[in-house]
């Protein structure tokens, strides 16, 4: 008997993504709420901060483990914050920010800058809180790497706006790369401590661009407003 | 939505206001999923009154016009009172659009839920 070959089975086709409503409304409503956890994070490390300063150590634990939720919170509104049809993002998001400003760039929030900033105040968590002080930077890594997720969902291994058409490293590596090694070097993690912050070696044309505008960002944030 | 100067953060905060207070209380004892939070809010407008609202230019240009992108403005007053009435405004935004679908994990949802409970616990117990 002659076995005939089966017929390839059909590409499993994508079941449709759930949102029914518009990309641009998603991606704006979301990014408020991730304005203000980040604002709350930002009242939490001055907490930690003060707590640190006083010498209170039930108190350093808690601000560290309220500053671990309100992260892993932050992580998960920007992926909230990406959650539409992939097909979506680069004529309904992307293009519309890219005519507001080509340079556009979540770097350019005065809330993030400062964040950026103040999360320096981590580095001084004495050995006593520890494992709470890793829990936080485990939640740091969460942020960056659910940014990325969104990133590269939607360009792959393109680059961002901020980095320009030039380039040849992806927004997804600038960002699980430099920006989270210095933000995690930043917060006080051990293991980031040979990384050299500033190093702009690997970092050519349109990618220094990215890079300076994020370090704009922080030196913005410590110009004082009033 | 009304955000305040984030550098007034950093200072101390003034006390949220007993009706701000009381509709952060239903939210927090709430502990409802994020898309069913709207049932615990209240569908006033939550917008801070028109005095609280100062016009402010933030150093860098790109700050500001990042702002209007999103359709933020800043307060320089009553940081504590402005942040929880804009995390209301938020929750009840996310979840008006988290109606519509998404494809959030209940972990995920619980994580977001209490992040902003956190946050609005953490202000209405500044001078508790």
């Amino acid at each position: 008997m002659r076995l005939t070959r089966s017929p390839p089975a059909p590409a499993q086709s994508q079941p449709p993504h759930p949102y029914r409503g518009d990309a641009l409304v998603r991606w704006k409503v979301v990014h408020r709420a991730f304005f203000v956890i980040i604002d709350f994070i930002l009242i939490g490390l001055t907490r930690l901060e003060m707590a640190l300063v006083a010498d209170r150590p039930a108190e350093v634990r808690l601000a560290l483990l309220r500053l671990e939720t309100l992260l892993l919170g932050s992580a998960v509104a920007l992926r909230l914050a990406g959650d539409f049809p992939g097909t979506e993002y680069g004529p309904k998001v992307r293009d519309d920010m890219a005519a507001f400003d080509p340079e556009f760039s979540g770097s350019f929030s005065a809330d993030h800058a400062r964040m950026i900033k103040r999360i320096a105040v981590l580095s001084r968590v004495p050995p006593y809180a520890a494992d709470e002080h890793g829990r936080v930077l485990s939640a740091l890594d969460a942020v960056y790497r659910n940014h990325a997720w969104v990133c590269e969902s939607f360009v792959g291994a393109k680059p961002s706006l901020a980095q320009g058409d030039g380039t040849q490293q992806s927004g997804v590596d600038l960002l699980v790369g430099q920006f989270r090694r210095r933000a995690l070097h930043r917060a006080g993690c051990p293991s980031s401590t040979d990384i050299t912050v500033k190093s702009t070696e690997a970092v050519r044309g349109a990618e220094r661009h990215a890079v300076l505008a994020e370090e704009q960002a922080h030196d913005s944030a410590s110009i004082p407003t009033t | 939505m009304l955000l305040p100067v984030p550098q007034l953060l950093e200072t101390a905060l003034d006390e949220v206001s007993a009706e701000t207070r009381a509709s952060v209380r239903r939210f927090v004892e709430a502990r409802s999923l994020l898309i069913d939070a709207n049932s615990c809010l209240s569908t006033s407008k939550s917008a801070p009154d028109e005095t609280h609202v100062t016009p402010v230019r933030i150093s860098a240009n790109k700050q500001t016009e990042y702002d209007r992108y999103f359709a933020v403005e800043r307060s320089e007053v009553c940081p504590a009172e402005t942040l929880a009435r804009a995390a209301l405004e938020s929750f009840q935004e996310v979840s008006l659009n988290a109606a519509t679908g998404h494809s959030l994990t209940p972990i995920e949802e619980h994580l977001l839920g209490t992040a902003l409970r956190e946050g609005l616990a953490m202000l209405c117990a500044a001078r508790e």
